[in-house]
């Protein structure tokens, strides 16, 4: 691929720029701090691990540690962690990589190529992922490398340097697998059932990623046990593939794996990641702009307020990708921590009792994760500009939160909940699912009710920035009711749902609290003003 | 710069959004190009504009094709787009340095030009390093037009140019276009203000449709109809309708409580 000298470093610039500018979230400028932060974090991250392993073998004397293999699966460790923060991280920002409608906009008009528009923008993604690899996996890397250089076999230089390539190769690898999705699925979200289909293509990829961290601690017991031939797990482990990095011998499968995957990665992003976005394709930002608020102005019975807002909480979330990102990664995350280490248990032991209770905790966890990821979009500010609609309608709408839990209660506890009675009816039957499921729909909205007492905003309108002070009192308090949620519920949960009076008691308390919390909300909705983007 | 479009046509969802359009702008030409909303006209200015690939038809710049040699012709051309997708967080300087460095210019020819055009449209010093983001709809019009500017094109393309730009501007911006003109440029301007148009423009393209229904001198549309002014030869020309029956109609809906 050819560039033009002049204009490519000049793109390049501005497109890297534009990487750490995340506008979607209004933050603007202020972008850049936060990315600054999340690197910041990273590298701690990075020293933490390290110096976890060194602790464990150094600092404690074990011996073992002195051996290629041993120091061979502490490194699968560094690049499976390192996976998955790569992989969330570009997961979470494969829309501003690839080119946008404005970028080819704004230079389509100039005396610039359209291939020289791709590559600076490809360019800058894979500068921005390495930089961002980089800082979690450097200070590893070099403590790693010297710490475990006074054995003799070792060689620190070639240490370092393994690790990094290896560490750039895979971040590399799984932003051209990302990349390489993105363009195929951007076009399969304009047929009819394409974006459901594209939705649940990133949440498997995003899963994916979370499951690489969840699933590592057995993939490392099983190599730890493996003793010398631990290459028939690393052959499976996907990771490893794209790391490149000299793996223990073996497995007749793992070297050819390491050139061939790659490979394909690479190869299959040139062929279908660039060539899927020619200009033409690009995805219309215009159409979102031209749709906004025809949602609410559409619908004149609305303008009673109240529904308005319901409607208006459906459209939002309906139409903003970003919030869809949000409850795809909580509820992604609740999975992969919550479930899969249970269902794996379920799958290596068989036992029954494993898959009940497998069973129970899924609506307990979706539950949970939906209504907090809920909670957390309302706070974001996608639509600060209704804000005016809203209060125009100020004095016949009250204040938003009847119509919040409502909205909360009519868009995600009543679905999900028929849903999962739908998927718990034939391993459970359908009265003890019904029952379940009953149960965890009244605590789902007590536990919306509770989170949204004195949430004083109009939903989806604000900036975030206006009260942080409130913000973060909020992060306290969400986590003392998640918690205390939790674990009454998983309390609630043992006993035998199937038991008459029993039932009645586990179902009657949390309606009872949602009445309760009901009612507060409503004595309360009249006492607090409620805010406005102007306002704050 | 000459530029020739032959049977120009593009189709969205098999429906012909452009139909078969032809002309040709020469030196010193100041096109309207004019036409009621969904005609058709800013589709055209985006395959004029290399934003857009036609469904048929050419585009030829000097007697070439442009699709032969599409870097020289937009070096050529300054573009004005109806919508502005600009950078909210880049400053109004950050985003004329950029484009100026894209067009080939030095920065320090780029920082020179931006600042003095930046005077002259009243768009004020302090402004310059604001972000965009705060920008009005007349201040980003205002970059805009200098990003068109600052390479010396020989030909505009101005797509609703004058949208949000203060009284003062516009009457600058109109004289400018004139001397442009007359100094041998060339300027497609594309509006559905007929009163714009007819107060810049030598010449005018009407769309209707997708397809031209006239192409003519001001002069020459005025005495189509004889004592006709040119609003009522548009409304003949685009479609005919009752001014007076809507207007009625939605007074009737406006005081409805």
């Amino acid at each position: 691929m050819k560039f033009r000298t002049d204009t490519f470093p000049v793109l390049l610039r501005h497109f890297l720029r534009d990487a750490f500018m995340n506008e979607e979230d209004g933050l603007g400028r202020r972008g850049i701090g936060s990315v600054t932060l999340v690197i910041a974090g990273l590298m701690i991250l990075g020293t933490l691990l390290t110096m976890d392993v060194l602790v464990k073998y150094l600092l404690l004397g074990q011996a073992q540690f002195a051996t290629p293999f041993q120091i061979q699966v502490e490194k699968l460790r560094f690049f499976s962690l390192q996976a998955t923060i790569s992989g969330i991280i570009i997961c979470a920002g494969v829309r501003t990589f690839m080119p946008r409608l404005r970028d080819f906009e704004l230079v389509r008009s100039l005396p610039v190529r359209g291939r020289t528009l791709v590559g600076a923008k490809v360019s800058a993604a894979a500068t921005f992922v390495l930089l961002v690899s980089t800082a979690y996996s450097l200070p590893a890397a070099v403590t790693f490398t010297l710490f475990t250089s006074d054995t003799a076999w070792v060689n620190p230089l070639r240490m370092l340097l393994t690790l990094i390539i290896g560490s750039t190769l895979q971040t590399l690898g799984i932003l051209c697998i990302v990349m390489m999705l993105q363009g195929p699925l951007t076009f399969a979200e304009r047929i009819p059932g394409g974006k459901v289909f594209a939705g649940l293509v990133r949440g498997g990829v995003l899963l994916f990623f979370i499951g690489v961290f969840c699933w590592f601690p057995g993939v490392y017991e099983k190599l730890l046990t493996a003793g010398s031939d631990p290459g028939i797990h690393l052959s499976w482990w996907p990771p490893a593939w794209l790391a490149g990095f000299p793996l223990p011998a073996g497995s007749p499968l793992l070297p050819a794996l390491l050139v061939v995957f790659p490979a394909v990665a690479y190869g299959l992003f040139l062929l279908i990641g660039l060539t899927s976005f020619q200009k033409n394709g690009i995805p219309s930002e215009r159409s979102v702009h031209v749709r906004k608020h025809r949602g609410i102005i559409s619908h004149p019975v609305a303008w009673s307020g109240f529904l308005a807002l319901v409607i208006f909480f459906r459209l939002t979330l309906k139409r903003s990708r970003r919030l869809k990102a949000i409850i795809l990664f909580i509820t992604a995350a609740t999975l992969s921590l919550a479930l899969i280490p249970m269902a794996a248990r379920w799958l290596d032991s068989g036992e029954a009792a494993q898959f009940s209770d497998l069973l129970t905790l899924l609506p307990l966890m979706l539950n949970i994760s939906l209504v907090c990821a809920l909670r957390f979009c309302v706070i974001q500010a996608v639509e600060p500009e209704s804000s005016w609609v809203f209060r125009l309608l100020r004095t016949s709408a009250g204040h938003p939160r009847p119509a919040l839990l409502t909205a909360f209660v009519l868009n995600l506890v009543v679905p999900l909940n028929t849903v999962l009675f739908g998927l718990l009816a034939f391993p459970l039957g359908p009265v003890a699912a019904g029952k379940l499921v009953i149960f965890h729909a009244a605590t789902g909205m007590a536990l919306a009710a509770a989170l949204l007492i004195n949430f004083p905003w109009m939903p989806f309108s604000i900036r975030g920035l206006a009260d942080e002070e409130g913000v973060k009192l909020d992060a306290v308090r969400w986590l003392l009711v998640i918690v205390f949620y939790y674990w009454i519920m998983r309390a609630l949960g043992k006993v035998d749902l199937g038991g008459g009076t029993a039932w009645i008691l586990v179902g009657a308390a949390p309606i009872c609290a949602v009445i309760i919390l009901v009612v507060i909300l409503f004595i309360r909705g009249r006492k607090k003003v409620l805010l406005f983007e102007v306002d704050a | 710069m000459r530029i020739a479009v032959e049977n120009l046509t593009r189709q969205f969802n098999r429906v012909n959004v452009v139909d078969g359009v032809s002309f040709r702008i020469e030196p010193g030409d100041l096109v309207g190009y004019l036409g009621p909303n969904g005609a058709g006209k800013s589709t055209t200015v985006r395959m004029l504009t290399g934003l857009l690939d036609p469904s048929g038809g050419e585009i030829l710049c000097d007697g070439g094709l442009v699709e032969d040699n599409p870097l020289d012709y937009r070096a050529r051309v300054g573009y004005v787009p109806e919508d502005s997708h600009l950078y909210s967080y880049l400053t109004g300087e950050e985003y004329l340095l950029m484009v100026g460095r894209l067009r080939g210019l030095s920065t320090r020819r780029v920082m020179a030009k931006l600042h003095h055009l930046a005077e002259l449209l009243r768009l004020k010093e302090v402004d310059l390093y604001l972000p965009l983001g705060n920008y009005s709809k007349g201040m980003k019009q205002k970059v805009l037009i200098i990003a068109a500017l600052m390479h010396g094109p020989e030909m505009l393309i101005l797509d609703e140019p004058f949208s949000g730009l203060d009284v003062t501007v516009s009457s600058i911006m109109r004289t400018f276009l004139n001397r442009f003109c007359a100094a041998g440029g060339s300027v497609l301007f594309s509006s559905h203000i007929l009163e714009v148009v007819e107060r810049l423009c030598n010449r005018v393209i009407i769309l209707h449709k997708g397809k031209i229904v006239a192409d003519t001198t001001m002069t020459d549309l005025k005495s189509m109809r004889r004592d006709h002014v040119v609003e009522e030869v548009f409304n003949q020309l685009v479609e005919q309708v009752d001014v007076n029956g809507i207007a009625k109609e939605i007074l009737i809906y406006a005081k409805d409580r």
